[in-house]
């Protein structure tokens, strides 16, 4: 089998990972050496479904012992197979860096024989970029569970960053879909890895000549729409992995149809809207300074009309609207239709004057959603006087109603009316609402 | 009325600045090959003086945020005609309150900070978007960006490649960046000859990764033309179609002046 076969095989069969990027290490050339890494990683191209590519992504091999229902590459599936050799992929990886194609390798793999000569082989690859080749790009290696502690910690010496990937969000999902694994044993390596970590940095601090060990922080990924799971069990999960094992990333993957597997739903669309909130939802985590239990209850699921911090701020009108000249950097962060980049220069220019409602226009800031929730040097913009359900109706996104209208024909046996069905209680209120706004809007004289 | 010309460097900004001060010139600036003749303007070339210029970069640097030094740097670089007219501004403004230079109610400085992130991001977008091909032992590499980022890519690359001996060439700009062992050196007025402009055999390699990566289910063009505009694709090997060719024994001569 040539190269270019081998490429086109294992890096198809690479392509439901996620996690493209090449951030959160940062380290000089050094010479003789060749490389270097970026804190901010850098995409190097995109592909025609708009994710980056940053890094080499693909597989030592497709070859799996396992029979994961939501993987490709599972044993009982029938697929084209192949096996990088290490002097290959070496050659890629190095060949396709110098001419600027990529950031650095993630190395994934199948897991061949066992867990431990699959992570062995790994770890050899990526040791002799770094020490015979003198590779100083980034490296990012798949942690595979089941793998000894030892080859676990000699990966993490290598690689600036590591990933182990939890996939299904609950803890019953295992047993049926992926019976040679459970959370226990995907669980362990990241602890293992948060703790070396830990320690890590603490040797560092009293010596400077102690090796890195992960400098990147790990990651990892959860599939949406695989399983029934609620966006608020997702969204703890999240919480939790970010708060006990210091990830940097957690990755969401749309599920994308790749079984026959009874237990799996089958002929979707990839859930992509659901995805885009979840990311919303994860970012409020990240940079925000929002707690998961804030957002949603562990049974709810995110609204798709709006973003999860306009959910959240409607759920929460006690508190709007907030005066924008006064108000603490933590609360600028909490109003919808202001980010980071806003909160910053909102915050830095109202030391000089007094922020204008012209003035925020200027600045960027959303301010068809955010109108609602400030104040102005004690002016509100808004129109609906903080009423919830007429915000909720005028920012609303109305994906839903797009979406039905996708699907075309509409199967009316399906479409009999339910009395207790919650979503016809809500289709009434909004029909309601529609009635009562145009009943003021004709009060009123005219459209506002 | 008197306007200003100069050649797109910092050190004639700085000149101009001193000008606009000392001379009571109205702060209006432009680029030598952006400046067209006409009945009403007066033009009036700065001429490069080292005292005037170190006199106004000691209180720049002084007396300014690091943000807006940052801001100058990058939007002096930005390929729109009148942004050394705002860049003076912004730095005469600056002067009154140096805290002037982060107000982002006051247009002019909100526009000169958008033509700085501009330049900026272009520049971080290219650390990625280069590609090189190897011609007899030259990683050579040919970009058309938007603004004049050159100088901005040179830190990166020739501390990335530093074994490595490597052009990258700016075809509009006609400016060439050669580097080799960790020095970097610029080239004006150049062109490179068309056969160092080919590809090599790895090409292939590359572009079949790039097919194969992508998901077919989640095809997304709005988004991949968003991160990587098509104007960029022409020199991107990825996204070109015609097939690489592959190069042997090219003679080691690539720059010819222009």
């Amino acid at each position: 089998m040539d190269l270019l076969e081998k490429i086109r095989i294992l890096a198809d069969s690479a392509k439901y990972d996620v996690s493209c990027s090449s951030s959160g290490s940062s380290r000089l050339s050094k010479s003789g050496a060749l490389g270097n890494t970026v804190a901010a990683g850098i995409c190097h191209s995109f592909t025609s479904d708009g994710r980056c590519i940053s890094l080499l992504k693909i597989l030592m091999t497709n070859y799996c012992i396992y029979d994961c229902a939501y993987c490709q590459n599972r044993i009982s599936n029938d697929l084209e197979r192949a096996v990088f050799n290490v002097d290959e992929l070496i050659a890629l990886t190095m060949s396709f860096y110098r001419r600027n194609y990529i950031e650095g390798l993630f190395l994934s793999s199948g897991v061949i024989k066992s867990p431990n000569y699959t992570m062995e082989l790994m770890v050899q690859i990526i040791k002799t970029l770094r020490i015979k080749e003198k590779f100083n790009g980034y490296i990012h290696v798949k942690i595979i569970p089941g793998a000894s502690a030892i080859l676990i910690h000699e990966a993490g010496l290598y690689a600036d960053r590591v990933s182990v990937n939890i996939e299904l969000p609950e803890v019953d999902n295992y047993k049926m879909l992926t019976p040679e694994k459970n959370r226990a044993v995907i669980l362990k390596p990241m602890k293992q890895i948060a703790d070396n970590i830990v320690e890590n940095k603490e040797e560092k601090r009293i010596s400077k000549y102690v090796q890195n060990f992960v400098p990147g922080g790990q990651s990892t990924q959860l599939i949406i729409g695989a399983t029934p799971t609620s966006d608020g069990k997702i969204l703890s999960l999240s919480q939790n992995l970010y708060d006990s094992y210091q990830l940097k990333r957690v990755y969401y993957s749309a599920y994308i149809p790749v079984s026959r597997n009874a237990l799996l739903p089958q002929d979707i669309a990839p859930p992509l809207l659901r995805e885009h909130r979840i990311y919303q939802a994860d970012w409020l985590l990240r940079f925000y300074k929002f707690n998961a239990k804030e957002l949603l209850k562990e049974d709810e699921d995110l609204d798709c009309n709006i973003d999860p911090k306009t959910q959240w701020a409607l759920n929460n009108m006690d508190l709007f609207p907030v005066e924008i000249n006064r108000c603490s950097y933590e609360m600028l962060l909490r109003i919808p239709g202001i980010g980071l980049t806003s909160a910053k220069r909102i915050y830095q220019s109202r030391k000089l004057s007094s922020i204008t409602f012209e003035g925020l226009k200027k600045m960027g800031i959303v301010l068809k959603r955010a109108k609602h929730f400030i104040l102005v040097s004690g002016k509100y913009y808004g129109n609906y006087a903080l009423n919830k359900d007429f915000i909720y109706e005028s920012i609303s996104e109305k994906k839903d109603q797009i979406q039905l209208n996708l699907f075309g024909e509409i199967d009316l046996k399906k479409a009999i009316p339910n009395e207790q069905d919650p979503a016809l209680g809500l289709f009434m209120k909004k029909v309601d609402l529609q009635v009562e706004k145009e009943m003021i809007r004709k009060s009123l004289g005219g459209n506002f | 009325m008197k306007i200003m010309i100069f050649d797109g460097s910092m050190e004639e900004l700085l000149v101009a600045v001193f000008k606009v001060y000392i001379e009571k010139i109205d702060p209006i600036l432009y680029r030598k090959e952006d400046f067209i003749m006409n009945l009403i303007d007066e033009p009036i070339e700065i001429l490069y003086d080292e005292d005037a210029f170190i006199r106004v970069r000691s209180a720049i640097q002084d007396k300014f945020l690091e943000e807006s030094l940052d801001t100058i740097t990058f939007a002096l670089k930005n390929c729109s005609e009148k942004s050394p007219t705002l860049v003076l501004k912004y730095i005469i403004s600056c002067f009154k309150n140096p805290k002037e230079g982060i107000n982002y109610q006051n247009s002019l400085v909100l526009e000169v900070i958008k033509m700085a992130r501009q330049v900026e991001l272009e520049s971080h977008r290219f650390t990625g978007f280069v590609r090189f091909s190897v011609i007899d032992g030259i990683y050579v590499s040919k970009i058309n960006p938007d603004h004049d980022i050159l100088e901005f890519l040179a830190p990166h690359f020739t501390s990335r490649f530093q074994n490595q001996k490597f052009i990258i060439y700016d075809e509009k700009r006609g400016k060439a960046l050669i580097s080799q062992n960790g020095q970097a050196l610029f080239k004006n007025d150049i062109k490179l000859d068309s056969k160092f402009l080919l590809r090599d055999s790895f090409a292939v390699y590359w572009k079949e990764y790039y097919d194969n990566i992508a998901i077919k289910e989640r095809r997304n063009p709005k988004a991949q033309k968003r991160s990587m505009p098509t104007r960029y694709w022409d020199n991107l090997i990825e996204t070109k179609n015609d097939e690489p060719v592959a190069i042997k024994n090219a003679i080691w001569n690539p720059l010819v002046p222009n």
